[in-house]
C-alpha cells in the first residue's frame, strides 16, 4: 500500500521548536522562537531560503507556541492566495502574533501587495509580532511596490540554510521516531543516498513508509524500503 | 459556561483540520466564554465567513456533545479581539463624539470638544534626523513650517523614494509644533486610513464628524498621498478637508513618493493645489550621511561601530536608509546572540548572504536593462556600435553604474558593451561624473537608475 498525501497533510502535525533541527541556523531559530514565547528582540523577522529548509515549520511552530500561552495567532499561506482574498489581513494587527508564509506566491499582485504593505504598517504602530517568510531576499522576490520591499528589509532579515546531510539524517531519522517508527541508521542513509536530499520530498517517503511499515506489520529495513519506495 | 468546554472543541479541531487550517482559522480566534454562550471573535469578516461557512458545524456539533443537561451554550460569530472584546474599536474620526448635543457649536467649541488622536511618533525627532545633502532643502523646509505653522510653506510637499526619511521629518515637523504648543491639535496619519476612516464612517453614518474631525485640526500630515490614486470618493473628500484648512491657515504636510503631477490616478485640481506651497525633493543619502546614520543608530541600540565597519556597509548598502538599519539590525542581532565584539570581519560575515544577494541582483546585463528600459532604447543599442547622442548617454551612464555597483574590470565592462576599450569605459566615467555635477536632469537620472538597481 502505498499512499501519498499531499505536502501539509498530516505531516506538519506536530510541528513545534522541539522537533526541529536547527544545524547551521540556530540564530535564525532563537530568533524565531524568542518571537514567539514574546521574550522581547525584533518585534518584525523576516526569514528567506529555498524550499524544504524549514520555513513553514517554524511558522507553524510559533502559532503552536502563542497559542500555548494562551495568545491569538494567525498563520497566513500566501501560497493559497488564490482563495483566499486581502480582506483576511485587515484587523491582524489586532491579533498577537502573525506568521505569513509564501510571501513570493503574491509578487506583482497590486491588491495583496498594497495590503501587505498597510498590513506592516499597523502591525509596527501597534508593536504586533509578525514572522514573514519567502523564498528570496526581500529584493529578490519579484515585488512590485517598492514601499513592501523596503520594509521586508527595514525589519530582522534572516536567512535560512539547507540541512547538510548529518542534519538531515537526524531529521528524519526524528520525525520517524515522533511517528513511532524506529528507522535505523542506516535506512535514513539508504534514503538520503538513494532517493533526495529534499526535506519536504524526504517527509512524503516516511509518510508512505509510515503507511506501508503499518500495513504489513513489518520494520523499516533496506529490503522493505527498497519494496516500497522502489 | 465551562472553560473545558472550549478547550475540548479545540482539540477536537485540532485533530480534524490539517495544521495549517488550524493555524490559518482557529487559532487566530478569540474567545469569550459566557453564561449560555460560546462567543469568537474573527480579526475580520473574511475570516468569520470562513469559519462560519466551513468549521461552525463542526464547532456547534462538539457544544452539543460536551452538553452536560445544562443545555448547548449558544455560538456566536463576532468581528472583534481581545483587545476589543469589552469596548468596540473605531478610530475617533469614525466614531460618533459627543458633539451631537449641541446643535450649533462654534469651530473653536467644536475643536475643543473632539479628541484628537495625533499618532505622532516621539521618537522621530529633528534631533535623531541625520542631516545631508541630500536631504538639506526638505529638512530646512521642515523646520521652518516647525516654526512658523500655517504660513508661508502651506502645503509643505516632501517628495521622494522609499526609507528616505520623509516619515521622519513630517513626525519631527509635528512633535516639535506640539513641544512649542502643548494644546496644538496635530493628526498625523497614512492616507490609507483616511481612507478606511471615511469608508467606515459612511458605514456607521458618520460621514460629518468625519469632516468635522479632520477640520477641527492646527495641522494635519497626510503620509503616502500616492495612495489616494484611483479612490475619487476620499480625493474629494480630502479635496473639500484641504479647502477648509488652507482657509484657516491651518498647516497641511503631505508625502508622496513622486512628485505630484507624476502621481496616476490624482485629480487634477489636487495635484495643483499640492503645488501651492513649497515642494521639496529628498534623495538618498550619499556615503558620509549614510555613515553618520549607522553610526547614530548604532548607539540608539547600545552599540558603539567603528568608522571602518560603519563605512564597509554604508559603501555596500546605498538604496535607502531602511535597508541601511535592517543590515545594521542583523549585525547586532548576530552580535548579540553569539556575544562578539563588532569588527570588520564580524560585520562581513553576519551580512554575507545579504550581501551575496546584492550581487547576484546587479549585474552588467541587468545595468542595461535597466537602463535601457529607462531611456526607452534597446539593450542592443547599448551594446551596438552606434554613437548617436540618444544612444551614447545611456551607454556611458550603464558604463559608470557597472563600474560603480559591479566588480567588474575596466576591460570586462569595455567588453560587455559590445567589446569596447576600457580607455573608453574609463572616459564614460570621468563623462558621467562631471555631467552629474553641473547637469542637474542627469544626476537625477542617475539618482533613480542607482536606487533601482540597488533596491
Amino acid at each position: 500500500m502505498s499512499i501519498q498525501l499531499p505536502l501539509g497533510i498530516g505531516l506538519r502535525d506536530d510541528a513545534s521548536f522541539d522537533n526541529f533541527i536547527s544545524g547551521a541556523n540556530a540564530e535564525a531559530v532563537s530568533a524565531v522562537q524568542r518571537s514567539a514565547r514574546n521574550g522581547g528582540g525584533d518585534p518584525i523577522i523576516y526569514l528567506w531560503g529555498g524550499d524544504g529548509v524549514g520555513k513553514t515549520h517554524l511558522l507553524q511552530a510559533a502559532c503552536h507556541q502563542a497559542s500555548a500561552q494562551g495568545e491569538a495567532a494567525a498563520y497566513i499561506p500566501l501560497a493559497q492566495a488564490g482563495e483566499l482574498s486581502p480582506a483576511m489581513l485587515e484587523g491582524l494587527e489586532q491579533i498577537a502574533l502573525v506568521c505569513i508564509d509564501d510571501i513570493q506566491a503574491i509578487a506583482a499582485q497590486p491588491a495583496w501587495e498594497a495590503a501587505l504593505f498597510h498590513l506592516y504598517n499597523r502591525l509596527r504602530d501597534s508593536g504586533t509580532r509578525c514572522i514573514i517568510a519567502g523564498n528570496a531576499a526581500p529584493a529578490g522576490l519579484g515585488l512590485r511596490l517598492p514601499d513592501l520591499v523596503s520594509r521586508l528589509a527595514w525589519g530582522l532579515v534572516l536567512h535560512l540554510a539547507a540541512l547538510d546531510d548529518e542534519g538531515l539524517l537526524a531529521a528524519l531519522q526524528l520525525r520517524a521516531r515522533n511517528r513511532g517508527l524506529d528507522m535505523p541508521e542506516e535506512v535514513a542513509q539508504f534514503l538520503l543516498r538513494r532517493h533526495s536530499r529534499d526535506m519536504p520530498l524526504l517527509f512524503t517517503l516516511l509518510d508512505r513508509l509510515d503507511h506501508a511499515s503499518l500495513a504489513a506489520q513489518r520494520r523499516l529495513t533496506i529490503p522493505f524500503v527498497k519494496d516500497v519506495v522502489g | 459556561m465551562n472553560a473545558s468546554l472550549w478547550q475540548a472543541c479545540l482539540e477536537r479541531l485540532e485533530r480534524e483540520l490539517t495544521p495549517q487550517q488550524f493555524n490559518t482559522w482557529i487559532r487566530p480566534l478569540h474567545v469569550v466564554e459566557e453564561e449560555s454562550s460560546l462567543r469568537l471573535l474573527a480579526p475580520n469578516q473574511f475570516v468569520l465567513d470562513w469559519v462560519n461557512n466551513r468549521f461552525s458545524g463542526q464547532i456547534t456539533d462538539t457544544l452539543a456533545k460536551f452538553d452536560q443537561g445544562t443545555g448547548t451554550p449558544r455560538l456566536i460569530l463576532e468581528i472583534g479581539s481581545s483587545k476589543t472584546a469589552t469596548t468596540k474599536t473605531m478610530s475617533p474620526a469614525s466614531k460618533p463624539t459627543a458633539l451631537k448635543k449641541r446643535l450649533h457649536p462654534t469651530p473653536r467649541e467644536e475643536a475643543a470638544e473632539i479628541d484628537h488622536v495625533s499618532n505622532l511618533k516621539p521618537e522621530f525627532t529633528f534631533d535623531a534626523f541625520v542631516n545631508g545633502k541630500s536631504n538639506q532643502l526638505a529638512h530646512a523646509a521642515a523646520l521652518q513650517v516647525a516654526e512658523n505653522p500655517g504660513g508661508a510653506y502651506n502645503p509643505l510637499f516632501i517628495y521622494g523614494g522609499v526609507g528616505l526619511g520623509k516619515t521622519h521629518l513630517m513626525h519631527a515637523i509635528g512633535n516639535l509644533i506640539v513641544d512649542k504648543k502643548p494644546n496644538a491639535k496635530i493628526v498625523y496619519l497614512h492616507s490609507e486610513q483616511f481612507v478606511g476612516d471615511m469608508v467606515k464612517a459612511l458605514q456607521h453614518n458618520s460621514i460629518d464628524d468625519f469632516k468635522r474631525y479632520y477640520r477641527s485640526v492646527d495641522a494635519l500630515l497626510i503620509d503616502d498621498i500616492q495612495f489616494f490614486a484611483g479612490k475619487d470618493r476620499s480625493q474629494e473628500e480630502f479635496f473639500h478637508t484641504f479647502n477648509y484648512l488652507m482657509e484657516g491657515q491651518r498647516q497641511i504636510i503631505m508625502t508622496c513618493d513622486r512628485y505630484p503631477k507624476e502621481v496616476d490616478g490624482l485629480e487634477e485640481r489636487l495635484k495643483s493645489r499640492f503645488g501651492w506651497g513649497l515642494t521639496v525633493h529628498i534623495e538618498p543619502p550619499e556615503l558620509e550621511t549614510r555613515v553618520a546614520i549607522l553610526m547614530n543608530k548604532a548607539i540608539q541600540s547600545g552599540y558603539e561601530l567603528s568608522r571602518e565597519v560603519a563605512f564597509f556597509v554604508a559603501k555596500r548598502i546605498r538604496s535607502n536608509v531602511r535597508e541601511l538599519e535592517g543590515a545594521l539590525r542583523r549585525v547586532i542581532a548576530n552580535a548579540r546572540f553569539t556575544g562578539e565584539p563588532i569588527t570588520l570581519e564580524f560585520t562581513k560575515e553576519a551580512l554575507k548572504d545579504l550581501l551575496a544577494v546584492q550581487e547576484r541582483l546587479v549585474t552588467i546585463e541587468n545595468i542595461q536593462k535597466t537602463v535601457a528600459e529607462y531611456y526607452k532604447v534597446r539593450v542592443s543599442d547599448l551594446t551596438s556600435p552606434r554613437r548617436s547622442r540618444s544612444v551614447a548617454r545611456p551607454r556611458q551612464l550603464a558604463m559608470a553604474l557597472a563600474k560603480e555597483l559591479t566588480r567588474h574590470s575596466l576591460p570586462e565592462i569595455g567588453n560587455a558593451f559590445g567589446g569596447r576599450d576600457h580607455t573608453t569605459v574609463l572616459h564614460a566615467c570621468k563623462k558621467v561624473v562631471e555631467l552629474r555635477s553641473n547637469d542637474n536632469h542627469l544626476n537625477e537620472d542617475y539618482s533613480n537608475l542607482l536606487r533601482t538597481l540597488t533596491s
